[in-house]
């Protein structure tokens, strides 16, 4: 069977860096994108079960990539928003566009890998 | 508390100041930080302390909020603004008040950290932990052990990779200050804080903290002090890293 893949984005290296490794030894196949622009694309071509998002990216940010993902009409990926700050206001907003949950960094690696299978779990093949 | 109590200092034990017009709070917190490893002095008001942090480098100083004459904010203003760039010694205040009403203050007045009075012997060794050496030891064995235990490839990757990550972040944020460059000084800072948040380095953090609130308040003429500090600190936790990376836990 196919490994289900992931999309991340987010412009911290380091974030990415970890999420990938993780994600790979739970069996997922990722791509990174370092924008909003590369993440769109990599959705666009890839498909994934999963996307990461950290909306305050240069070039395109995460507002902008889940607008244009929900005015697609294509099947949404499992949405995760990554954020710098608590904000009752901003999760309302990235849910408001499709994504499924909101999570404040510094995350806990674990947690969150086990929070990222649940989602993909739920969300099935696509 | 785990392995590597305190990765900044090696072999020397943290100095630490504690600031308290009680006698009574005095004793009990130097007894607790002198068995937690400390080579403690004790200061009796708040002109007292800004006296001996004038003339020690302190790790860290546990400052009493509420005191006559000085209080524990007009003390720690006073240390902030007899600290030259490239110093910063965290401050962490003592109060009996309501956390969320006190922590803006003492945020503002430059302070780093609020404990609760009396603070019990597994907060202070947590706070020491957290404040007096460059990286967060607790969090970052909790990461190591997140990411494979001691000696795993991706911690050894994502301490690598954030160290050069950084350096670049560093250099951005280096020459956006010197350009006065609003967004690019907020973008860098933002970044530098995000990435650091998973090592434990708080003082970074916090300076970048700082960094983005004179970028929000259109203050840039303050902000190459902190970029001074900041390459400073940064040099400091690159050390711990890499040594925490190579050798793995003491």
């Amino acid at each position: 069977m196919d490994q289900p893949k992931a999309v991340l984005c987010d412009d911290d290296r380091t974030t990415t860096l970890i999420l990938k490794r993780l994600l790979e030894k739970a069996g997922f196949t990722v791509f990174v994108g370092g924008n909003g622009k590369e993440g769109l694309a990599l959705v666009g071509a890839d498909h994934p079960r999963l996307l990461v998002l950290y909306p305050d990216m240069p070039v395109k940010n995460g507002i902008q990539v889940l607008t244009e993902l929900k005015q697609s009409g294509e099947s949404l990926p499992q949405i995760l928003v990554l954020t710098a700050h608590e904000s009752p206001e901003d999760e309302a907003q990235v849910k408001s566009l499709g994504a499924l949950e909101m999570v404040v960094k510094p995350f806990k690696p674990s947690e969150l890998v086990l929070k990222l299978q649940g989602l993909a779990a739920a969300g099935g093949g696509l | 508390m785990k392995s590597g109590q305190l990765l900044s200092n090696q072999n020397q034990p943290p100095q630490v100041l504690v600031v308290d017009d009680s006698a009574t709070n005095r004793d009990i917190l130097e007894a607790m930080l002198m068995k937690l490893g400390c080579l403690v002095q004790c200061a009796a008001s708040g002109q007292e302390a800004v006296e001996k942090a004038a003339k020690n480098r302190f790790d860290l100083i546990f400052m009493d909020y509420q005191m006559p004459h000085m209080s524990g904010l007009d003390a720690a203003r006073e240390i902030r603004k007899q600290e030259g760039p490239g110093r910063r010694t965290p401050i962490t205040a003592l109060t009996a008040s309501t956390m969320d009403v006190i922590k803006g203050p003492c945020l503002a007045a430059g302070m780093d950290d609020v404990l609760t009075k009396p603070a019990s012997f597994d907060a202070l060794s947590a706070n020491l932990a957290k404040w007096a050496s460059p990286v967060d030891s607790v969090l970052l064995a909790n990461l190591r052990d997140e990411l494979g235990g001691p000696g795993s490839a991706i911690f050894q990757e994502a301490v690598a990779s954030y160290l050069d990550e950084s350096a670049l972040h560093l250099s951005a944020l280096e020459k956006a200050a010197a350009l006065q460059q609003a967004e690019s000084i907020g973008y860098e800072a933002h970044i530098l804080k995000g990435s650091s948040g998973y090592f434990g380095a708080h003082r970074v953090q916090n300076l970048c903290l700082q960094i983005e609130s004179l970028v929000k308040s259109n203050q840039l003429a303050g902000v190459a002090r902190y970029v001074t500090e900041l390459q400073g600190e940064f040099l400091r936790v690159s050390a711990t890293l890499q040594m925490e990376a190579s050798h793995g836990p003491a």
